[in-house]
């Protein structure tokens, strides 16, 4: 497995590889599209300025982050995740952007390596 | 895939994660051990799936949707009762208040992301353990209840066979009070009262070495033996020497059955009590209100062999109200709050400072209550008095129930002649035998009372009078009391070529039958011409029992040198006189 980027921990992907053996496409695809419903997720709630909703989405998507050592999401997230908690929301905005921006990027590299399985 | 964690079994593990990445991974990593998973996407579901899967390990994710972690272990822990049923916490929290809140939740560990594997295995494998335990204490608890309610059912049983077997017979006698604990039997406490046929009192209280099932097992063997034989008629020293073979045969060393065993014959004014093992037991005078004390001269019984037994009783004159006491040393040996014994000496005062015997009972009891007043033990005693007093005054209240039989079996017309000699004399008692072949008559079974009377008064007349020459009359003073049963026992033992013949003969009437008891004894006779005489004056022969005679049998005639009686007994009895003696 070769990744010229830091988006992701590839020494971390190959334990889960270890683990997960002939799923572990599936873990990669379904973390995909789960992101994916996050980061809508994260856009709605800050527009309806919804601390709850913010939390809960930020929280789940840095704990499914962490657990595959996409580690910048990961702390992008917290950070979110503590602003929702103080109910400040409206102050998350420029972290959300930047979690867009980032889960871009690891998607991109995340499909080089489903496709070199 | 099949690395099954050392020493865990094929678990069932409930993963409630709302990332479905997360379940994965840790779907993934339990199924390597072995283990089943069942999921859930959130805290209610988690619930849901708990109820219906029945999981025997939960890995519960703090922050869900819905429903927390936090509030559905709590309602897991409620839906488990007993059951351990381990719930690991999976957590990005890493402060130590949101942790703590895990365990107060119910929590019994915690994994923090990211998930690693190795640990979360060993996790498993550790909380499998502790729930193997947690079973292993819940089904010896359960078993222990189980074994302490059966064996609560099995004395229920027990109890109640005793109490039908060893029950206390006539002990509800208007002459007697008695305190005895309701689980007596197996405080190994046994008190057994019965009624002899010629209408005597024979009264044991036993206490058995040690408490529980192996104290009340000797109780059966001695109250079947004590009733058995009291209804056929052996005399006391019979009945205990057979308690003594029984109880040494079965009971195990170390086992054994401290009693005193009292006969009351109410109509010749003697008392003979055997003592073996309880504390000295207490005749209350109630002339001089004196009181004699009368210790245990023997070991208990069940310790001495057959041939090393001594069943040998004391013998006391006594009068009427005169009062007859004995007890468990559970009495004296009742202790107070400070550990103190009761003993005898506060027993014995209480006879001494006694005005008024009628209440004497009363008194021991409330002397014992003033000594230790929290009597929440005082169950463990037992104390009988047996007041002396006319025998037709007892209600006895209990009877031993005699098989009536069908009239028209039986036999009829018999006559059975029976010598006995120097050597049975000694030491044989012929009358539990004649009364055994008197009751096989029909119609006669239920008048054993009477024949056993009868037969008695004629026998000892002719054993003590006739062939041993003991004058009746020595037995009007105390001293001469003692002395003729101590002359009795010399005599018995130099006694060479004598005879007691005793014949019986039954002939049929219409109406019933008439038996004829005949005895003729080897000694010198007595000049019966008088007899007649002498009950008009004055009651010189009284004590050969002859006026009872003369109640009972509707002929008494003495012949030859009046060495010679024989009398005839009908039944049914022409008229029905049963009260006064």
């Amino acid at each position: 497995m070769a990744s010229e980027s830091g988006h992701l921990d590839l020494e971390v992907l190959e334990e889960l590889k270890d683990v997960m053996e002939d799923e572990f496409v599936e873990l990669l695809t379904t973390y995909l599209s789960d992101a994916e419903v996050k980061v809508a997720g994260l856009k709605s709630a800050l527009a309806e300025n919804h601390h709850e909703n913010l939390r809960n989405f930020s929280h789940s998507f840095k704990g499914s982050s962490g657990n595959l050592g996409i580690q910048l999401l990961a702390e992008l997230c917290a950070q979110v995740e503590a602003l929702a908690k103080d109910e400040r929301s409206s102050d998350a905005g420029a972290y959300i952007d930047e979690i867009d921006a980032e889960f871009q990027l690891v998607a991109v590299e995340m499909q080089k390596i489903i496709a070199q399985q | 895939m099949d690395d099954q964690a050392e020493g865990s079994e094929r678990l069932k593990i409930l993963i409630a994660d709302d990332n479905a990445t997360d379940r994965m991974i840790l779907r993934k990593i339990v199924q390597s051990s072995g283990h089943v998973v069942v999921e859930a996407g959130n805290g209610i579901e988690a619930v849901e799936q708990f109820e219906k899967a029945q999981p025997d390990l939960v890995l519960l994710d703090a922050l869900m949707p819905e429903m927390d972690g936090l509030e559905a272990a709590q309602q897991i822990k409620v839906l488990s009762a007993d059951d351990l049923i381990p719930i690991i916490f999976l957590t990005s929290l890493t402060d130590a208040g949101s942790l703590a809140d895990c365990l107060n939740a119910g929590g019994d560990d915690f994994l923090t992301k990211p998930y690693n594997a190795t640990v979360l295995k060993a996790k498993i494998a550790a909380m499998s353990r502790l729930r193997k335990l947690n079973t292993t204490v819940l089904a010896q608890r359960d078993r222990i209840a189980e074994y302490n309610h059966q064996l609560i059912r099995e004395q229920e049983v027990a109890k109640s066979v005793f109490d039908n077997i060893a029950h206390p017979g006539c002990v509800d006698a208007s002459n007697i009070k008695y305190i005895l604990s309701p689980m007596a039997v197996f405080n190994g406490d046994i008190l057994l009262a019965a009624q002899t046929p010629s209408g005597n009192l024979l009264v044991f209280l036993g206490d058995f070495t040690g408490h529980g099932l192996p104290a009340a097992i000797g109780a059966m063997p001695v109250a079947e033996t004590f009733y058995g034989m009291t209804l056929k008629g052996f005399a006391m020293s019979d009945i205990l020497k057979e308690i003594n073979r029984k109880l040494g045969h079965i009971l195990p060393s170390g086992v054994f059955c401290c009693g005193c065993m009292v006969h009351l014959n109410f109509r010749k004014g003697v008392v003979n009590v055997w003592n073996g093992g309880l504390p000295d037991a207490v005749l209350l005078r109630s002339e001089s209100g004196e009181i004699e004390k009368i210790p245990s001269f023997n070991l208990p019984l069940g310790i001495l062999k057959p041939d090393k037994f001594d069943a040998a009783s004391k013998v006391y004159e006594c009068a009427e109200g005169d009062r007859f006491f004995m007890g468990s040393d559970g009495m004296t040996e009742e202790q107070n709050e400070a550990g103190e014994m009761y003993g005898e000496e506060r027993y014995f005062a209480v006879f001494e400072n006694n005005n008024d015997p009628s209440v004497v009972f009363e008194e021991l009891q409330q002397s014992l209550k003033a000594f230790c007043p929290s009597d929440d033990q005082g169950d463990d005693h037992s104390l009988v008095e047996i007041t002396f007093c006319q025998d037709e005054a007892v209600d006895t209240g209990h009877q031993e129930e005699v098989k009536q039989s069908v009239v028209d079996s039986g036999p009829r017309e018999w006559l059975l002649t029976y010598e006995l000699r120097s050597d049975t004399l000694r030491i044989f008692n012929p009358l539990p035998l004649l009364t055994h072949v008197i009751r096989e008559v029909p119609g006669l079974s239920s008048q054993s009372g009477d024949l056993h009377t009868i037969l008695a008064e004629l026998y000892y007349n002719a054993l003590d009078h006739g062939v041993l020459g003991l004058d009746s009359k020595m037995k009007a003073t105390s001293d001469g009391f003692s002395e003729y049963y101590r002359l009795k026992g010399e005599r018995l033992d130099a006694l060479e070529g004598a005879t007691v013949k005793i014949s019986l003969e039954h002939n049929p009437t219409p109406a019933g039958g008439v038996l004829m008891i005949r005895i003729e004894d080897s000694g010198k006779g007595f000049a019966y011409q008088e007899l007649n005489k002498s009950f008009a004056s004055n009651n010189v022969y009284c004590g050969r029992g002859i006026p009872l005679l003369y109640e009972l049998c509707r002929e008494v005639r003495y012949e030859g040198k009046g060495n010679i009686v024989e009398v005839e007994y009908e039944w049914p009895q022409a008229t029905v006189e049963q009260d006064g003696s």
